[in-house]
Protein backbone atom coordinates (compact mmCIF):
# COMPACT_ATOMS: atom_id res chain seq x y z
CA UNK A 1 0.00 0.00 0.00
CA UNK A 2 3.18 2.15 1.04
CA UNK A 3 4.64 1.57 -2.18
CA UNK A 4 1.76 2.35 -4.29
CA UNK A 5 1.39 5.46 -2.48
CA UNK A 6 4.89 6.73 -3.18
CA UNK A 7 4.00 5.64 -7.06
CA UNK A 8 1.03 7.84 -7.12
CA UNK A 9 2.94 10.41 -5.52
CA UNK A 10 6.39 10.34 -7.52
CA UNK A 11 4.26 10.92 -10.97
CA UNK A 12 2.56 13.54 -9.77
CA UNK A 13 5.96 15.25 -8.51
CA UNK A 14 7.13 14.92 -12.18
CA UNK A 15 4.23 16.35 -13.78
CA UNK A 16 4.17 19.69 -11.11
CA UNK A 17 7.81 19.90 -10.05
CA UNK A 18 9.03 22.82 -11.39
CA UNK A 19 12.61 21.81 -13.21
CA UNK A 20 15.47 23.70 -13.43
CA UNK A 21 16.15 26.53 -15.79
CA UNK A 22 17.29 25.23 -19.03
CA UNK A 23 21.03 26.30 -19.37
CA UNK A 24 22.18 26.96 -16.27
CA UNK A 25 24.57 24.65 -14.05
CA UNK A 26 23.93 23.73 -10.84
CA UNK A 27 26.31 24.28 -8.08
CA UNK A 28 27.22 21.57 -6.23
CA UNK A 29 30.60 21.43 -5.02
CA UNK A 30 31.64 23.31 -2.23
CA UNK A 31 34.81 23.67 -3.23
CA UNK A 32 34.28 26.25 -6.20
CA UNK A 33 35.87 28.96 -5.96
CA UNK A 34 32.50 30.73 -6.77
CA UNK A 35 31.10 29.28 -3.78
CA UNK A 36 33.54 29.89 -1.71
CA UNK A 37 33.23 33.65 -2.62
CA UNK A 38 29.53 33.65 -2.33
CA UNK A 39 29.68 32.33 1.14
CA UNK A 40 32.37 34.87 2.02
CA UNK A 41 30.55 37.71 1.13
CA UNK A 42 27.27 36.40 2.46
CA UNK A 43 28.76 36.14 5.83
CA UNK A 44 30.68 39.76 5.64
CA UNK A 45 29.04 43.22 6.74
CA UNK A 46 30.85 44.52 3.99
CA UNK A 47 27.61 44.72 1.96
CA UNK A 48 25.68 46.91 4.70
CA UNK A 49 26.07 50.72 5.18
CA UNK A 50 27.50 50.68 8.16
CA UNK A 51 29.21 47.37 7.82
CA UNK A 52 27.29 45.66 10.83
CA UNK A 53 24.73 43.05 9.39
CA UNK A 54 25.52 40.71 6.39
CA UNK A 55 23.41 38.25 4.60
CA UNK A 56 23.57 35.88 7.38
CA UNK A 57 22.01 38.32 9.89
CA UNK A 58 18.70 37.19 8.87
CA UNK A 59 19.60 33.87 6.91
CA UNK A 60 21.02 31.79 9.59
CA UNK A 61 22.30 28.44 8.55
CA UNK A 62 21.71 26.76 11.53
CA UNK A 63 17.72 28.00 11.34
CA UNK A 64 17.77 26.57 7.84
CA UNK A 65 18.49 30.21 6.95
CA UNK A 66 15.53 31.75 8.30
CA UNK A 67 15.87 34.10 11.32
CA UNK A 68 13.38 32.90 13.71
CA UNK A 69 11.32 36.08 14.20
CA UNK A 70 7.94 37.08 12.79
CA UNK A 71 9.23 39.32 9.96
CA UNK A 72 13.04 40.53 9.23
CA UNK A 73 15.42 43.25 11.04
CA UNK A 74 17.35 45.16 8.92
CA UNK A 75 20.32 47.62 9.60
CA UNK A 76 19.35 49.12 12.93
CA UNK A 77 17.01 47.02 13.58
CA UNK A 78 14.42 48.40 11.13
CA UNK A 79 11.61 45.92 10.90
CA UNK A 80 11.26 44.51 7.90
CA UNK A 81 7.73 43.86 6.43
CA UNK A 82 7.90 39.94 5.76
CA UNK A 83 8.96 36.82 6.94
CA UNK A 84 12.42 35.40 6.20
CA UNK A 85 12.23 32.80 3.96
CA UNK A 86 14.48 29.87 4.44
CA UNK A 87 17.00 29.40 1.28
CA UNK A 88 17.98 25.42 1.67
CA UNK A 89 17.02 24.34 -2.10
CA UNK A 90 16.04 27.93 -3.15
CA UNK A 91 17.46 27.08 -6.53
CA UNK A 92 14.29 25.08 -6.98
CA UNK A 93 12.36 28.20 -6.79
CA UNK A 94 11.14 29.83 -10.35
CA UNK A 95 11.36 33.43 -8.90
CA UNK A 96 11.96 34.58 -5.85
CA UNK A 97 10.12 36.79 -3.11
CA UNK A 98 7.06 36.20 -1.33
CA UNK A 99 5.38 38.07 -4.19
CA UNK A 100 7.65 36.12 -7.12
CA UNK A 101 8.69 39.89 -8.33
CA UNK A 102 12.19 38.33 -9.02
CA UNK A 103 12.66 35.73 -11.40
CA UNK A 104 16.55 34.71 -10.57
CA UNK A 105 19.16 34.65 -7.61
CA UNK A 106 21.34 36.76 -9.84
CA UNK A 107 18.91 39.56 -9.99
CA UNK A 108 17.26 38.86 -6.28
CA UNK A 109 20.43 39.52 -4.67
CA UNK A 110 20.33 43.64 -5.76
CA UNK A 111 17.41 43.97 -3.75
CA UNK A 112 18.14 43.42 -0.05
CA UNK A 113 21.87 44.92 -0.38
CA UNK A 114 20.03 48.38 -1.91
CA UNK A 115 17.13 48.32 0.24
CA UNK A 116 16.73 51.36 2.77
CA UNK A 117 15.51 48.80 5.67
CA UNK A 118 18.15 45.95 5.17
CA UNK A 119 21.05 46.47 3.95
CA UNK A 120 21.12 50.38 2.86
CA UNK A 121 23.72 50.79 0.36
CA UNK A 122 24.02 51.12 -3.38
CA UNK A 123 25.90 48.51 -5.20
CA UNK A 124 28.21 50.99 -6.58
CA UNK A 125 29.54 51.64 -3.23
CA UNK A 126 29.68 48.41 -2.36
CA UNK A 127 31.64 47.75 -5.35
CA UNK A 128 33.97 50.49 -4.55
CA UNK A 129 34.68 48.73 -1.13
CA UNK A 130 35.38 45.79 -2.81
CA UNK A 131 38.06 46.50 -5.33
CA UNK A 132 39.46 48.77 -2.48
CA UNK A 133 40.07 45.43 -0.18
CA UNK A 134 43.12 43.48 0.21
CA UNK A 135 41.57 40.08 -0.46
CA UNK A 136 38.61 40.65 -2.70
CA UNK A 137 40.12 41.88 -6.19
CA UNK A 138 42.18 38.83 -6.22
CA UNK A 139 39.19 36.34 -5.09
CA UNK A 140 37.26 37.73 -7.97
CA UNK A 141 39.98 37.64 -10.13
CA UNK A 142 40.26 33.70 -9.70
CA UNK A 143 37.04 33.28 -9.58
CA UNK A 144 35.39 35.15 -12.51
CA UNK A 145 38.56 36.31 -14.02
CA UNK A 146 37.42 40.19 -13.71
CA UNK A 147 37.28 42.68 -10.89
CA UNK A 148 34.16 42.93 -8.25
CA UNK A 149 31.48 44.67 -10.58
CA UNK A 150 27.61 43.74 -10.22
CA UNK A 151 27.83 40.95 -12.64
CA UNK A 152 30.42 39.26 -10.74
CA UNK A 153 28.91 40.28 -6.99
CA UNK A 154 25.49 38.96 -7.88
CA UNK A 155 26.84 35.48 -9.43
CA UNK A 156 28.87 34.76 -6.68
CA UNK A 157 26.29 35.10 -4.12
CA UNK A 158 24.21 33.31 -6.17
CA UNK A 159 26.17 30.57 -6.58
CA UNK A 160 26.57 30.12 -2.90
CA UNK A 161 22.95 29.88 -2.42
CA UNK A 162 22.28 27.09 -5.28
CA UNK A 163 25.03 25.46 -3.22
CA UNK A 164 22.07 25.14 -0.22
CA UNK A 165 21.13 22.19 -1.11
CA UNK A 166 19.34 19.92 1.54
CA UNK A 167 17.86 16.73 0.69
CA UNK A 168 18.51 14.25 3.63
CA UNK A 169 14.98 14.86 5.62
CA UNK A 170 12.88 11.58 6.62
CA UNK A 171 10.44 12.64 3.89
CA UNK A 172 13.36 13.15 1.39
CA UNK A 173 14.64 9.82 1.90
CA UNK A 174 10.98 8.39 1.85
CA UNK A 175 11.09 9.68 -1.71
CA UNK A 176 14.08 9.18 -2.74
CA UNK A 177 14.14 5.25 -1.79
CA UNK A 178 10.55 4.38 -1.52
CA UNK A 179 11.40 3.00 1.76
CA UNK A 180 8.34 4.11 4.33
CA UNK A 181 9.65 3.37 7.28
CA UNK A 182 12.11 6.21 6.70
CA UNK A 183 8.36 7.93 7.78
CA UNK A 184 7.24 6.55 11.69
CA UNK A 185 3.81 5.45 11.44
CA UNK A 186 1.86 8.62 13.05
CA UNK A 187 3.98 10.25 9.93
CA UNK A 188 2.73 8.07 7.38
CA UNK A 189 -0.63 8.64 8.42
CA UNK A 190 -0.20 12.27 8.44
CA UNK A 191 1.09 12.55 4.71
CA UNK A 192 -2.05 10.11 3.78
CA UNK A 193 -4.40 12.96 5.24
CA UNK A 194 -1.91 15.67 3.65
CA UNK A 195 -2.31 14.56 0.31
CA UNK A 196 -5.68 13.40 1.08
CA UNK A 197 -8.76 14.65 2.87
CA UNK A 198 -6.75 17.91 4.25
CA UNK A 199 -6.59 19.07 0.66
CA UNK A 200 -3.02 20.67 1.81
CA UNK A 201 -1.59 19.06 -1.84
CA UNK A 202 -3.99 20.90 -3.88
CA UNK A 203 -1.58 23.63 -3.26
CA UNK A 204 1.35 22.12 -1.55
CA UNK A 205 2.41 19.68 -4.13
CA UNK A 206 5.38 17.94 -6.12
CA UNK A 207 8.81 17.06 -4.76
CA UNK A 208 9.23 20.19 -2.96
CA UNK A 209 5.82 20.69 -1.62
CA UNK A 210 4.89 23.46 -3.45
CA UNK A 211 2.63 24.41 -6.80
CA UNK A 212 4.90 28.00 -6.76
CA UNK A 213 1.31 29.79 -7.71
CA UNK A 214 -0.09 32.79 -5.58
CA UNK A 215 -3.09 32.45 -3.55
CA UNK A 216 -4.27 34.84 -0.57
CA UNK A 217 -4.98 32.46 2.66
CA UNK A 218 -6.84 35.42 4.36
CA UNK A 219 -4.80 37.02 7.13
CA UNK A 220 -5.57 39.99 6.95
CA UNK A 221 -2.51 42.33 6.75
CA UNK A 222 -2.05 45.49 4.66
CA UNK A 223 0.28 43.81 2.27
CA UNK A 224 -0.43 43.87 -1.16
CA UNK A 225 1.18 40.83 -2.10
CA UNK A 226 1.61 39.54 -5.71
CA UNK A 227 -0.67 42.78 -7.09
CA UNK A 228 2.47 44.83 -6.07
CA UNK A 229 3.62 43.09 -9.23
CA UNK A 230 1.41 42.37 -11.54
CA UNK A 231 -1.06 45.65 -10.43
CA UNK A 232 -3.77 43.65 -10.84
CA UNK A 233 -6.75 44.09 -7.85
CA UNK A 234 -6.95 40.34 -8.38
CA UNK A 235 -3.89 39.07 -6.91
CA UNK A 236 -4.34 41.31 -3.88
CA UNK A 237 -2.44 39.45 -0.62
CA UNK A 238 -1.68 36.65 -2.70
CA UNK A 239 1.22 34.89 -1.82
CA UNK A 240 3.61 32.46 -3.73
CA UNK A 241 3.14 28.84 -1.69
CA UNK A 242 6.35 28.12 0.26
CA UNK A 243 8.42 25.04 -0.07
CA UNK A 244 7.68 22.81 2.89
CA UNK A 245 11.05 22.04 4.66
CA UNK A 246 12.76 22.25 7.67
CA UNK A 247 9.71 23.68 9.28
CA UNK A 248 10.68 22.57 13.13
CA UNK A 249 13.20 25.02 12.77
CA UNK A 250 11.83 27.89 10.26
CA UNK A 251 8.68 29.10 12.45
CA UNK A 252 7.19 31.67 12.87
CA UNK A 253 4.68 30.86 9.54
CA UNK A 254 3.41 32.40 6.88
CA UNK A 255 4.46 35.49 5.09
CA UNK A 256 3.88 37.94 7.82
CA UNK A 257 4.89 35.49 10.01
CA UNK A 258 1.72 35.85 12.08
CA UNK A 259 1.77 31.58 12.91
CA UNK A 260 3.74 31.08 15.65
CA UNK A 261 3.19 26.82 15.78
CA UNK A 262 2.77 23.89 13.11
CA UNK A 263 -0.38 23.18 14.54
CA UNK A 264 -1.64 26.83 14.69
CA UNK A 265 -1.20 26.61 10.91
CA UNK A 266 -2.55 23.65 10.34
CA UNK A 267 -5.88 25.24 12.08
CA UNK A 268 -5.97 27.96 9.94
CA UNK A 269 -5.86 25.78 6.73
CA UNK A 270 -8.65 23.57 8.62
CA UNK A 271 -11.19 26.76 8.97
CA UNK A 272 -10.37 28.14 5.14
CA UNK A 273 -11.00 24.86 3.68
CA UNK A 274 -13.86 23.60 5.49
CA UNK A 275 -12.41 19.89 5.91
CA UNK A 276 -13.27 19.30 8.93
CA UNK A 277 -9.78 17.47 10.41
CA UNK A 278 -10.77 15.96 13.57
CA UNK A 279 -8.17 16.87 16.70
CA UNK A 280 -6.54 13.66 16.23
CA UNK A 281 -5.99 14.01 12.24
CA UNK A 282 -4.74 17.62 12.68
CA UNK A 283 -1.86 16.47 14.83
CA UNK A 284 -0.78 13.52 12.60
CA UNK A 285 -0.71 15.98 10.08
CA UNK A 286 1.85 18.47 12.47
CA UNK A 287 3.75 14.60 12.60
CA UNK A 288 4.27 14.65 9.25
CA UNK A 289 5.67 18.03 8.76
CA UNK A 290 8.10 17.66 11.20
CA UNK A 291 9.48 14.79 9.20
CA UNK A 292 10.02 17.42 6.93
CA UNK A 293 13.08 18.51 8.53
CA UNK A 294 16.92 17.44 7.24
CA UNK A 295 18.46 17.22 10.77
CA UNK A 296 21.68 16.12 9.35
CA UNK A 297 22.27 19.19 7.94
CA UNK A 298 20.94 21.64 10.26
CA UNK A 299 23.25 20.00 12.87
CA UNK A 300 25.92 20.02 10.72
CA UNK A 301 25.69 23.97 10.94
CA UNK A 302 24.77 23.40 14.98
CA UNK A 303 27.81 21.93 16.05
CA UNK B 1 1.42 58.41 -31.80
CA UNK B 2 1.93 61.90 -31.93
CA UNK B 3 3.38 64.00 -34.67
CA UNK B 4 4.18 66.90 -34.15
CA UNK B 5 7.46 68.65 -35.73
CA UNK B 6 8.98 72.31 -35.53
CA UNK B 7 11.20 73.20 -38.26
CA UNK B 8 12.91 76.05 -38.03
CA UNK B 9 14.99 76.81 -40.88
CA UNK B 10 18.70 78.06 -40.23
CA UNK B 11 20.76 80.56 -42.46
CA UNK B 12 22.83 78.32 -44.12
CA UNK B 13 26.45 79.73 -45.28
CA UNK B 14 27.17 77.58 -48.28
CA UNK B 15 30.55 77.97 -49.27
CA UNK B 16 32.18 77.68 -53.04
CA UNK B 17 33.34 74.61 -53.69
CA UNK B 18 36.12 74.59 -55.73
CA UNK B 19 35.28 72.79 -58.92
CA UNK B 20 38.46 70.90 -59.46
CA UNK B 21 37.20 68.68 -56.69
CA UNK B 22 35.07 66.20 -56.14
CA UNK B 23 31.16 66.94 -54.36
CA UNK B 24 31.43 64.97 -51.31
CA UNK B 25 28.47 62.23 -50.97
CA UNK B 26 26.16 62.70 -48.57
CA UNK B 27 26.02 60.42 -46.09
CA UNK B 28 24.26 59.36 -42.67
CA UNK B 29 24.21 62.93 -40.86
CA UNK B 30 25.38 62.89 -37.01
CA UNK B 31 22.80 65.32 -34.95
CA UNK B 32 22.75 65.87 -31.85
CA UNK B 33 19.77 65.95 -29.63
CA UNK B 34 19.87 68.26 -26.90
CA UNK B 35 16.84 68.54 -23.93
CA UNK B 36 15.42 71.54 -22.16
CA UNK B 37 13.71 71.93 -19.43
CA UNK B 38 11.21 74.50 -19.49
CA UNK B 39 8.67 76.52 -17.39
CA UNK B 40 6.53 77.64 -20.99
CA UNK B 41 8.61 79.22 -22.67
CA UNK B 42 11.44 79.81 -19.44
CA UNK B 43 14.68 77.34 -19.24
CA UNK B 44 14.02 75.95 -15.73
CA UNK B 45 16.94 74.38 -13.77
CA UNK B 46 17.26 72.65 -10.82
CA UNK B 47 16.25 74.67 -7.35
CA UNK B 48 14.70 77.44 -9.29
CA UNK B 49 10.86 77.74 -7.90
CA UNK B 50 7.99 77.16 -10.80
CA UNK B 51 4.34 77.42 -10.86
CA UNK B 52 2.95 74.17 -12.50
CA UNK B 53 -0.77 73.41 -13.43
CA UNK B 54 -1.46 72.17 -9.90
CA UNK B 55 -0.87 75.76 -8.52
CA UNK B 56 1.49 74.73 -5.74
CA UNK B 57 5.38 76.35 -6.25
CA UNK B 58 7.84 73.84 -6.80
CA UNK B 59 11.55 73.52 -6.81
CA UNK B 60 12.67 70.10 -8.74
CA UNK B 61 15.72 68.59 -7.35
CA UNK B 62 15.82 65.58 -9.00
CA UNK B 63 14.68 64.84 -12.89
CA UNK B 64 15.84 61.41 -14.63
CA UNK B 65 13.96 59.50 -17.23
CA UNK B 66 14.70 56.80 -20.25
CA UNK B 67 14.64 57.77 -23.54
CA UNK B 68 14.88 54.00 -25.31
CA UNK B 69 14.87 52.54 -28.51
CA UNK B 70 15.19 55.41 -30.32
CA UNK B 71 14.89 54.44 -34.28
CA UNK B 72 14.73 56.03 -37.48
CA UNK B 73 11.51 55.03 -40.51
CA UNK B 74 13.06 55.15 -44.21
CA UNK B 75 11.37 55.62 -47.62
CA UNK B 76 9.85 52.23 -47.80
CA UNK B 77 8.60 52.46 -43.94
CA UNK B 78 11.13 50.17 -42.79
CA UNK B 79 12.29 51.25 -38.54
CA UNK B 80 16.08 50.78 -37.81
CA UNK B 81 17.29 51.64 -33.89
CA UNK B 82 20.01 54.10 -33.91
CA UNK B 83 20.52 54.20 -30.34
CA UNK B 84 19.09 52.34 -27.35
CA UNK B 85 19.10 54.15 -24.53
CA UNK B 86 19.89 57.25 -23.00
CA UNK B 87 19.41 58.30 -19.59
CA UNK B 88 18.51 62.25 -19.18
CA UNK B 89 19.61 63.19 -15.22
CA UNK B 90 19.65 67.18 -15.44
CA UNK B 91 21.77 66.98 -11.64
CA UNK B 92 24.48 65.26 -14.04
CA UNK B 93 23.92 67.46 -16.49
CA UNK B 94 23.31 64.66 -18.81
CA UNK B 95 20.97 66.72 -21.13
CA UNK B 96 22.57 66.24 -24.55
CA UNK B 97 23.67 63.01 -26.81
CA UNK B 98 24.27 62.31 -30.17
CA UNK B 99 22.55 60.33 -33.04
CA UNK B 100 23.88 59.17 -36.36
CA UNK B 101 20.84 59.54 -38.63
CA UNK B 102 20.78 57.08 -41.69
CA UNK B 103 20.38 59.47 -45.22
CA UNK B 104 16.52 59.38 -46.53
CA UNK B 105 15.09 58.82 -43.15
CA UNK B 106 11.76 60.22 -42.50
CA UNK B 107 10.18 60.16 -39.11
CA UNK B 108 12.44 59.49 -35.95
CA UNK B 109 10.71 57.37 -32.75
CA UNK B 110 11.38 56.66 -29.31
CA UNK B 111 10.04 55.51 -26.07
CA UNK B 112 10.12 56.92 -22.63
CA UNK B 113 10.96 54.24 -20.27
CA UNK B 114 12.69 50.70 -20.96
CA UNK B 115 10.66 48.55 -23.40
CA UNK B 116 8.61 45.90 -21.68
CA UNK B 117 11.31 43.23 -23.72
CA UNK B 118 14.09 44.56 -21.32
CA UNK B 119 12.65 46.12 -18.56
CA UNK B 120 13.10 42.47 -16.63
CA UNK B 121 16.31 41.44 -17.90
CA UNK B 122 19.59 41.28 -15.44
CA UNK B 123 20.95 44.65 -15.09
CA UNK B 124 24.25 43.25 -13.95
CA UNK B 125 24.85 42.01 -17.92
CA UNK B 126 25.19 45.56 -19.30
CA UNK B 127 29.00 47.48 -18.88
CA UNK B 128 29.10 49.97 -16.39
CA UNK B 129 28.66 53.08 -18.45
CA UNK B 130 24.76 51.56 -20.10
CA UNK B 131 22.14 53.35 -18.98
CA UNK B 132 20.24 49.94 -18.07
CA UNK B 133 23.92 48.78 -15.48
CA UNK B 134 23.51 49.24 -12.11
CA UNK B 135 26.24 51.90 -12.42
CA UNK B 136 25.17 53.45 -15.38
CA UNK B 137 21.59 53.43 -14.37
CA UNK B 138 22.34 55.93 -11.54
CA UNK B 139 19.48 54.52 -9.11
CA UNK B 140 16.88 54.22 -12.23
CA UNK B 141 16.75 50.10 -11.01
CA UNK B 142 14.09 48.97 -9.21
CA UNK B 143 15.91 46.08 -8.01
CA UNK B 144 12.62 44.48 -5.70
CA UNK B 145 10.46 43.67 -8.41
CA UNK B 146 13.11 43.30 -11.43
CA UNK B 147 12.25 46.33 -13.76
CA UNK B 148 13.18 50.13 -14.00
CA UNK B 149 11.78 52.81 -13.09
CA UNK B 150 10.75 54.82 -16.09
CA UNK B 151 10.86 58.85 -14.70
CA UNK B 152 12.01 60.16 -11.36
CA UNK B 153 11.02 63.59 -10.70
CA UNK B 154 11.65 64.71 -7.12
CA UNK B 155 11.48 68.19 -5.16
CA UNK B 156 10.04 70.37 -2.58
CA UNK B 157 6.66 72.27 -2.52
CA UNK B 158 5.81 74.96 -0.78
CA UNK B 159 2.42 73.76 0.86
CA UNK B 160 1.89 76.40 2.95
CA UNK B 161 2.44 79.34 0.75
CA UNK B 162 5.43 80.41 2.87
CA UNK B 163 8.03 79.86 0.89
CA UNK B 164 9.50 77.57 2.95
CA UNK B 165 9.18 74.62 0.22
CA UNK B 166 8.40 71.93 3.72
CA UNK B 167 7.36 69.12 2.05
CA UNK B 168 9.00 66.96 -0.59
CA UNK B 169 7.18 65.57 -3.42
CA UNK B 170 8.80 62.35 -5.47
CA UNK B 171 7.18 60.54 -8.45
CA UNK B 172 8.58 57.56 -9.48
CA UNK B 173 7.13 55.49 -12.22
CA UNK B 174 7.75 52.69 -13.88
CA UNK B 175 6.04 49.14 -15.15
CA UNK B 176 5.11 48.02 -18.88
CA UNK B 177 1.84 49.77 -18.72
CA UNK B 178 3.50 53.15 -18.12
CA UNK B 179 5.75 52.59 -21.32
CA UNK B 180 5.23 55.35 -23.93
CA UNK B 181 6.51 55.99 -27.44
CA UNK B 182 6.45 59.18 -29.86
CA UNK B 183 6.47 59.52 -33.73
CA UNK B 184 8.08 62.72 -35.27
CA UNK B 185 8.49 63.58 -38.81
CA UNK B 186 12.03 64.27 -39.92
CA UNK B 187 13.01 66.50 -42.80
CA UNK B 188 15.79 65.96 -45.15
CA UNK B 189 19.53 66.37 -43.52
CA UNK B 190 18.91 67.68 -40.28
CA UNK B 191 21.33 69.33 -38.00
CA UNK B 192 20.29 69.04 -34.75
CA UNK B 193 17.35 68.20 -33.18
CA UNK B 194 16.11 70.12 -29.21
CA UNK B 195 13.00 68.72 -26.93
CA UNK B 196 11.58 71.16 -25.08
CA UNK B 197 9.74 69.28 -21.94
CA UNK B 198 7.76 71.66 -20.39
CA UNK B 199 7.48 71.20 -16.72
CA UNK B 200 4.57 73.62 -16.15
CA UNK B 201 2.50 70.37 -18.00
CA UNK B 202 3.75 67.78 -15.50
CA UNK B 203 0.90 67.73 -13.17
CA UNK B 204 -1.91 68.46 -14.57
CA UNK B 205 -5.10 67.24 -13.46
CA UNK B 206 -3.07 65.89 -10.28
CA UNK B 207 -3.43 67.14 -6.98
CA UNK B 208 0.20 67.76 -5.04
CA UNK B 209 -1.86 68.08 -1.71
CA UNK B 210 -3.12 64.53 -2.26
CA UNK B 211 -0.80 62.68 -4.39
CA UNK B 212 2.41 63.67 -3.37
CA UNK B 213 4.38 60.33 -3.75
CA UNK B 214 3.80 57.53 -6.37
CA UNK B 215 6.10 55.01 -6.15
CA UNK B 216 4.83 53.20 -9.23
CA UNK B 217 2.26 50.62 -6.69
CA UNK B 218 -0.35 51.35 -5.11
CA UNK B 219 -1.10 54.48 -7.08
CA UNK B 220 -0.85 53.62 -10.70
CA UNK B 221 -3.74 56.00 -11.75
CA UNK B 222 -1.30 58.76 -10.08
CA UNK B 223 1.25 57.47 -12.04
CA UNK B 224 -0.78 56.76 -15.30
CA UNK B 225 -1.76 60.80 -15.81
CA UNK B 226 1.61 61.35 -14.07
CA UNK B 227 3.36 59.63 -17.20
CA UNK B 228 0.59 60.95 -19.95
CA UNK B 229 1.01 64.59 -18.55
CA UNK B 230 5.01 64.02 -19.20
CA UNK B 231 4.96 62.70 -22.41
CA UNK B 232 2.47 65.68 -23.42
CA UNK B 233 5.22 68.19 -22.38
CA UNK B 234 7.59 66.81 -24.77
CA UNK B 235 8.02 68.95 -28.04
CA UNK B 236 10.58 68.52 -30.50
CA UNK B 237 12.37 71.34 -32.77
CA UNK B 238 14.36 70.12 -35.62
CA UNK B 239 16.94 72.50 -37.33
CA UNK B 240 17.62 71.92 -41.05
CA UNK B 241 20.34 72.53 -43.68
Amino acid sequence: MRFLWLLLWSSLCLSCSVSEKPGEKPIHDSLSLRVQLGKQLFFDPILSRDRTISCGHCHQPELAFTDGLPTGKGMKGRILPRNTPSLLNVRQHPYLFADGGVPSLEMQALAPIEDHNEMDILIPQVLYRLRRHPDYPEFFEEAFGREPDGYSLVRALSAYQQSLVSEGSPFDLFLQSGDSSYLSATQWQGWQLFSGQAKCSSCHAGKWLSDFQFYNLGLGDSDPGRERITLLPADSGKFKTPVLRNLTITGPYMHNGSISTLGEVVEHHDRRLGTGLSRDQKEKIVHFLKALTDSVFTSAYNK
Amino acid sequence: MRNRILIPVLSLLFFACNENKEVPVITDQPVSVLINLRDNSKLLGLDQVYQPDSGLFLKASVLKFYLSDISVQDAGGNWKQIKDAFLYNLEEQKTSFSLTIPRGSRKLSFGIGVPAALNHEDPTVYSNDHPYSIQGGSGMHWNWSSGYRFIIFEGRMDSTASGSFNEPFAYHTGQDTLYRRLEFDLPDQPLGITVDLDAAKFFKSLDLWVDSQTHGTGKLGVATVFTDNFVDAFSVAVAVE
